[in-house]
Parts: C-alpha cells; sequence; structure tokens
C-alpha cells in the first residue's frame, strides 16, 4: 500500500546557505534542515520518483541504499510528526493548487 | 512612526509602487479617508506619543478635503510629513505652502527627467519651486542603473531641504509590483556610494530608507561622513494605517497580516502584535548567503527588507509517494 506525501498548507522553504528551512505559520515554526536532510527535501520537493531519490541520497550521503532508506523515511516521518508534510491516502484526490 | 494612508487613489503610474496593489485589490476601501476616522488615528498616534502625522496615500494630497486633515492634524499640533509624488492640485499646494516650514515637510518622490513626461516634470519642478525649503526629495530606486544627480540639482536651483531619501523599491510579498531584485543591490550600492561623494560636496545628507544592507555598498564607504550608520537596521513594522481604518505593517507585508485599528491601545502594542506574526521568517534575509554572515550574526544587519526574504520562499510542486506498512 502506498501513501502520497504533500506539503502541509502554508508550509513553505527556501534554500539557505548549507541547507533548507522550513516554515510552519501555523505553528508559527521554522525548521532548518542540514544536510544529507536537505537533499532529501530538495529531491522530493521535486517530485524525484522514490528509488531515483533512494539511490541519489546513497550517493550524496556517502552511504549504502539500504541505509539511504531508512535515512529517507525516517526524515519523513520526521516532517509528518512537525507538522510540515501531510499524506493522502491512496485515492484522496490530489489538488496541484494545494501544495 | 505610523503612516496614514489617507487616499487609495494616484495620479502617477509607477510600477514599482507598493501601495496600488493592496489598495486597489480592497473592495470594501473607501477611496477617501473620513474625518471621523482620521480624528480616531490623531487620538491613537497621541496615546502612543507620535508626533508627526505621516500622510500617504496614493497620492495623499488628491484626498478632497486635504486641507481639512491638514488643519485637523496641525490644529492638535502634529507636524506633518507628506508623501507625495509632487503632482499636487492647487487647494492643497496652496495649504501646504501656508504652514510655518518647520511644522511640514512634503517628501517628494523625485521623478528621474530623463526617462519622465514634460508634464510631470514642470509640475514637480512647479510644487518645489512654491514649497522650497518645506521639500525635501526623495527617490525610490528601482532598477540598477537609476541616475541621482539631479536630485542635487532640485535641491540647489529650488533651495530644498539638503537631505536626500534613499529607498529601495521592494516586493509585495505575493503582489506583482516591480521591485529591485537584490542581485542588483551591489551595483546600485556603487551607484549610491559615488553620489554620496557629490552630495557630500554640496553639504547634502543621505538618508537610508528600510531594506538596505551593508554587504551592498563597496566597504570603504563606510569610513565616509555621509552617513550609513542605520544601514541594515531597518526592517520593522512602520504600521500603515489604511482608509478603512485597518493597520498592516508595512505594504510589502500586507498580505502576512492586518490588524483593526485599536481602540484604546497605542502604536507599541500594535508593533508587538506585528512583530509576533512575522516572528517565524525573522531568520529570513534577502540572500542565502546572509545565513553564514557574521553582520547578521552578530545583529549589524538584519537581512534586509523581510518582504524580499520571502519572495525566496516556495511553496509548490512537493508530491512523494511513500511506502506504507499494510
Amino acid at each position: 500500500m502506498t501513501a502520497r506525501l504533500v506539503l502541509t498548507d502554508d508550509v513553505s522553504w527556501c534554500v539557505e546557505s548549507g541547507g533548507i528551512r522550513v516554515f510552519n505559520p501555523q505553528q508559527r515554526t521554522s525548521h532548518f534542515l542540514a544536510y544529507p536532510r536537505a537533499a532529501v527535501w530538495d529531491l522530493i520537493s521535486r517530485n524525484t520518483p522514490r528509488e531515483k531519490c533512494f539511490r541519489l541520497i546513497s550517493l550524496i550521503a556517502r552511504c549504502t541504499e539500504d541505509q539511504a532508506h531508512r535515512l529517507v523515511e525516517d526524515a519523513i516521518q520526521e516532517w509528518i510528526r512537525a507538522g510540515l508534510l501531510k499524506r493522502l491516502d491512496h485515492g484522496q484526490h490530489l489538488d496541484p493548487h494545494a501544495v | 512612526m505610523a503612516n496614514i494612508s489617507i487616499h487609495t487613489r494616484c495620479n502617477r503610474e509607477c510600477d514599482y509602487c507598493f501601495a496600488r496593489e493592496s489598495l486597489d485589490a480592497a473592495e470594501e476601501m473607501p477611496a477617501s479617508i473620513s474625518f471621523g476616522l482620521f480624528d480616531r488615528i490623531l487620538d491613537f498616534l497621541e496615546r502612543s506619543r507620535i508626533e508627526e502625522v505621516r500622510l500617504l496615500g496614493g497620492e495623499p494630497t488628491l484626498h478632497p478635503r486635504f486641507p481639512g486633515l491638514v488643519e485637523r492634524a496641525a490644529g492638535r499640533g502634529f507636524n506633518l510629513l507628506v508623501f507625495s509624488n509632487g503632482l499636487i492640485p492647487d487647494a492643497a499646494l496652496q495649504c501646504l505652502s501656508e504652514l510655518p516650514a518647520d511644522r511640514v515637510r512634503v517628501l517628494i518622490n523625485a521623478a528621474e527627467p530623463r526617462h519622465s513626461d514634460r508634464h510631470t516634470v514642470e509640475r514637480q519642478q512647479n510644487t518645489m519651486s512654491v514649497l522650497g525649503s518645506r521639500t525635501m526629495l526623495g527617490v525610490n530606486v528601482y532598477k540598477p542603473d537609476l541616475g541621482l544627480a539631479y536630485l542635487l540639482d532640485y535641491i540647489q536651483n529650488f533651495h530644498l531641504v539638503k537631505r536626500i531619501r534613499l529607498g529601495l523599491a521592494h516586493p509585495v510579498f505575493t503582489g506583482h509590483n516591480r521591485f529591485l531584485h537584490p542581485r542588483y543591490y551591489s551595483a546600485v550600492g556603487k551607484t549610491i556610494a559615488g553620489f554620496a561623494r557629490e552630495a557630500e560636496g554640496m553639504n547634502v545628507t543621505l538618508e537610508f530608507d528600510c531594506g538596505f544592507v551593508p554587504c551592498m555598498f563597496p566597504s570603504d564607504f563606510f569610513r565616509a561622513k555621509n552617513g550609513l550608520s542605520n544601514v541594515g537596521m531597518r526592517c520593522n513594522p512602520i504600521l500603515d494605517i489604511l482608509p478603512d481604518g485597518s493597520v498592516i505593517s508595512c505594504y510589502p507585508l500586507c498580505s502576512v497580516h492586518q490588524e483593526a485599528l485599536p481602540a484604546t491601545r497605542n502604536a507599541d502594542w500594535l508593533r508587538e502584535k506585528f512583530e509576533n506574526a512575522l516572528l517565524p521568517y525573522r531568520v529570513l534575509s534577502v540572500f542565502k548567503e546572509c545565513a553564514d554572515c557574521p553582520l547578521k550574526d552578530r545583529g549589524y544587519c538584519l537581512g534586509g527588507c523581510l518582504a524580499a526574504s520571502m519572495r525566496r520562499l516556495r511553496s509548490s510542486g512537493f508530491v512523494f509517494t511513500e511506502s506504507k506498512p499494510d
């Protein structure tokens, strides 16, 4: 089973020197993502396919693809907990203007 | 300080204007402020111990009862600062010319003659001629190759205040106005540094509006006399009060947060509300390199205009399919 991840409403981000800063105005928080997590954010923000994402992260973080897989999944879980991402369950309509 | 937008319309069409879009977009917004609201705003300024009434628009002098507003403010002991494009109707011009020069200042956004129509230039020059020492010149830098020397000619020819207010054309966050992109800051900084030397020769001082950053200027510029002490330190809620009684932090950030004019509270209370609303974004700066800048780190620079910084934000395109346990 799969789920699609999208940005939580109003969340935005920008590239900073050394990482990515993500803003969650609803919670009035900002999060600085250093590399390699910043690379994960960057790749999935570009709709990079899952397998390619794992492969690229393994190159960026110089680790195995299994480790990269874990790194990506851990990062995603953390961002969901922080309210930066939300899941759209299978079949749920994805509004292209909502993200 | 707090600015009062008393009129939404303007008789110029500057494409860098950061007020027009927000004033035009608000359908319920009256074109002109009422006397009743104006009086309540004067009460608010008094409560806030603000001694200067700063009128802007649109073009504030187009308010059909402009002399009446000026009379009300002056009658309560306020000094006046009018932000004008210089195309001032006769009645308003006469009213301003009759006020003592130490009670009123008209800040004219002086059009660059070589890129402006003759009618605009002539009317601006006529205004300067009538208002003389009540006039201070200002310019919004919206392109890197803006000429500035004409400002010194005006000061000399019309005996104007020997101070020039320089502003950067900032973007309206979520807006579409023309603005000076930060990639041109360094070129503008060099132009201003050269102009500052010319101005210094005529004892003309430069004032820097919000959003300038120290790194845009050549390093030797900070040793020059022509005051740069507050460059980089200005991006605070100014408080712009609109003709419907709503208050915004500033026009470029008008979409982020609005408040109603408080009945009993003062400007400090309002500023705190805006600062709180903007706080999560204060870590942002106009350049991504600012994150490593010692000037920002030590608090010598705020990182430029927050609205320009927020234009760097992205919020689209994010779709990822994750595997999910059954």
